[in-house]
């Protein structure tokens, strides 16, 4: 069964990445929806929707539709903010408008400044009510090492398997001008690097960084009206796994299954049908997880999957090919989004991976919920 | 300046009686009056049928590491004289499952572990509840 395309991104925006002192979230929001709108080659009057995603530490309002609306001087007929709207969140809920009748082109925009604000990740972020931070669990990312323990423990994976993720993803970065750590790193520079939680290292982890991101998304049977190759939405999906630690298994995410296969269904596409994929990893153990939920391998072959270097330049599953949060920058899945959309289009330069034509783009909220895509530039599998 | 370590708050009405337990050296979990459900961590209705309150019980305060997290440095600063440590996950005989630090050098463990319980005072009012292998060979025969 295939599913024709309903919607379609028509534009997508980047500003540059990394510390941007003196700018808040709101201004990076806007910044990168006016290089968007350039992109779709339409002025901000042709939008009628608009998503906004609320910026993490970034401030109070930061990212909030009504001050993102009113610093782009636009009274849209729809406008929404996600709580989370991390790229696939954002995208479903711009999707879900259209789909509805509600709008008919809907800019999304993300900025955040919390590099500059300071932020750091290493406090109990739960405080006397988190139980996990009474027992010095120092952020909740690092339940990501307990998940990498228990994928080593099951499988037999190994600390330089997994390590293949973050070295493949900088492979990748080097090519890309916006990623922020694009210097060489070997897995044996890899493995020399101290653990910051066993059995993790700093490469494992995200990046914080400051920027903006924004995409354009429209009615697939408009979309020729734009300037830019369309990229369509052939799939959505999502799940929850909303009780957490109660659930079977909360480290490593069977749930993320449920996605897959709701995905797959939805779209006609298979996973040898996807050519490359955006798997976000705010750890690169989520990467690991979704190579196997999402059915490139089986479960627990994720290692050795990694390891014979499938998801690095000129392998065969291209992941993460703007370098991911782990190395371009922790733009939340958006810049995974752009990236996919460059792809598609045949515009990624050094990087492009050849004869690119579906896309996978997935996410996780940690050990909350789950969303994904199947993007392509033809408007059916 | 170092914050101090987190500390539970043990007047919150609704875990105040864990708080309770553990200073008794006993480990502690809500059941529902109505169906019976065992539930952790606490919460002011049941999960499964929505009925308000429960009945505190006691649990054994025994269960095997079900994943653990090692830390060589103090990702949260309040922790540095504790290094290395761990932070486990564990399965409790009873069912839950819930986090805890691990007592003793984290290079020692390994999945499957047997573990139990001890009760740490570390204020007047307050002792937490803090995990130690049992000493045995792992258990690797998983599930």
């Amino acid at each position: 069964m295939t599913t024709k395309s309903r919607t379609a991104i028509v534009g997508v925006g980047a500003t540059e990445q990394g510390e941007i002192p003196g700018e808040s979230a709101n201004e990076l929001a806007v910044r990168a929806a006016v290089l968007a709108l350039a992109d779709a080659g339409i002025s901000k009057n042709e939008i009628d929707g608009l998503v906004t995603c609320k910026s993490p530490r970034s401030g109070p309002d930061a990212g909030t539709d009504e001050a993102v609306g009113s610093l782009l001087g636009i009274n849209p007929a729809f406008s929404s903010t996600l709580e989370y709207g991390a790229g696939a969140f954002s995208l479903h809920l711009a999707a879900m408008a259209i789909m509805a009748g509600l709008a008919n082109t809907v800019l999304l925009t993300f900025g955040t400044n919390q590099r500059s604000n300071g932020v750091v990740f290493s406090h109990a972020v739960g405080g006397s009510k988190d139980w996990s931070s009474i027992a010095g669990l120092a952020h909740e990312d690092q339940s990501a090492a307990m998940a990498a323990r228990r994928h080593m423990y099951l499988y037999g994976t190994t600390e330089e398997q997994l390590g293949w993720v973050s070295v493949a993803q900088r492979e990748w970065a080097a090519m890309n001008p916006l990623a922020i750590f694009r210097e060489p790193m070997t897995i044996d520079d890899y493995l020399a690097q101290p653990y910051m939680v066993a059995p993790l290292r700093r490469a494992d982890l995200t990046m914080i960084s400051d920027g903006g991101a924004a995409v354009i998304l429209t009615r697939a049977d408009r979309a020729g009206e734009f300037r830019t190759t369309p990229v369509h939405l052939l799939g959505l999906a999502q799940q929850s796994a909303l009780r957490t630690t109660e659930n079977e298994d909360n480290v490593l995410r069977p749930w993320i299954k449920d996605i897959a296969g709701r995905l797959y269904s939805t779209s006609g596409a298979r996973p040898e049908d996807i050519d490359i994929a955006y798997l976000q990893d705010a750890t690169s153990v989520w990467v690991l997880q979704m190579l196997e939920w999402y059915g490139f391998v089986g479960a627990g072959e994720g290692g050795p999957f990694l390891a014979e270097g499938h998801t690095r330049p000129g392998g065969s599953l291209p992941v993460n090919t703007n370098g991911g949060q782990l190395s371009e920058a922790y733009m939340w899945n958006w810049l995974q989004l752009r990236e996919a959309v460059v792809q598609l289009r045949g515009e990624a330069g050094e990087r492009q991976v050849k004869d690119a034509r579906v896309a996978l783009h997935a996410q996780t909220h940690d050990f909350w919920k789950g969303a994904a895509t199947i993007l392509s530039t033809s408007e059916e599998i | 300046m170092t914050r101090p370590k987190p500390l539970p708050d043990i007047e919150d009405p609704l875990t105040a009686p864990f708080w309770a337990m553990t200073r008794e050296s006993r480990l502690g979990a809500q059941r529902c009056g109505h169906c019976g459900a065992l539930r952790w961590p606490p919460r002011p209705i049941c999960p499964e049928c929505q009925t308000p309150g429960g009945e505190w019980v006691e649990l054994r305060p025994s269960g095997t590491l079900w994943s653990f997290a090692a830390y060589y440095r103090a990702l949260d600063p309040s922790f540095k004289e504790d290094l290395p440590y761990a932070v486990g996950l564990i399965e409790l005989d009873d069912g839950p499952r819930m986090y805890g630090k691990m007592v003793g050098d984290p290079e020692a463990l390994v999945i499957g572990q047997r573990v139990h319980a001890l009760f740490t005072a570390v204020a007047p009012e307050i002792a937490l509840v803090e995990w130690e292998r049992d000493g045995d060979a792992p258990d690797r025969a998983f599930d």
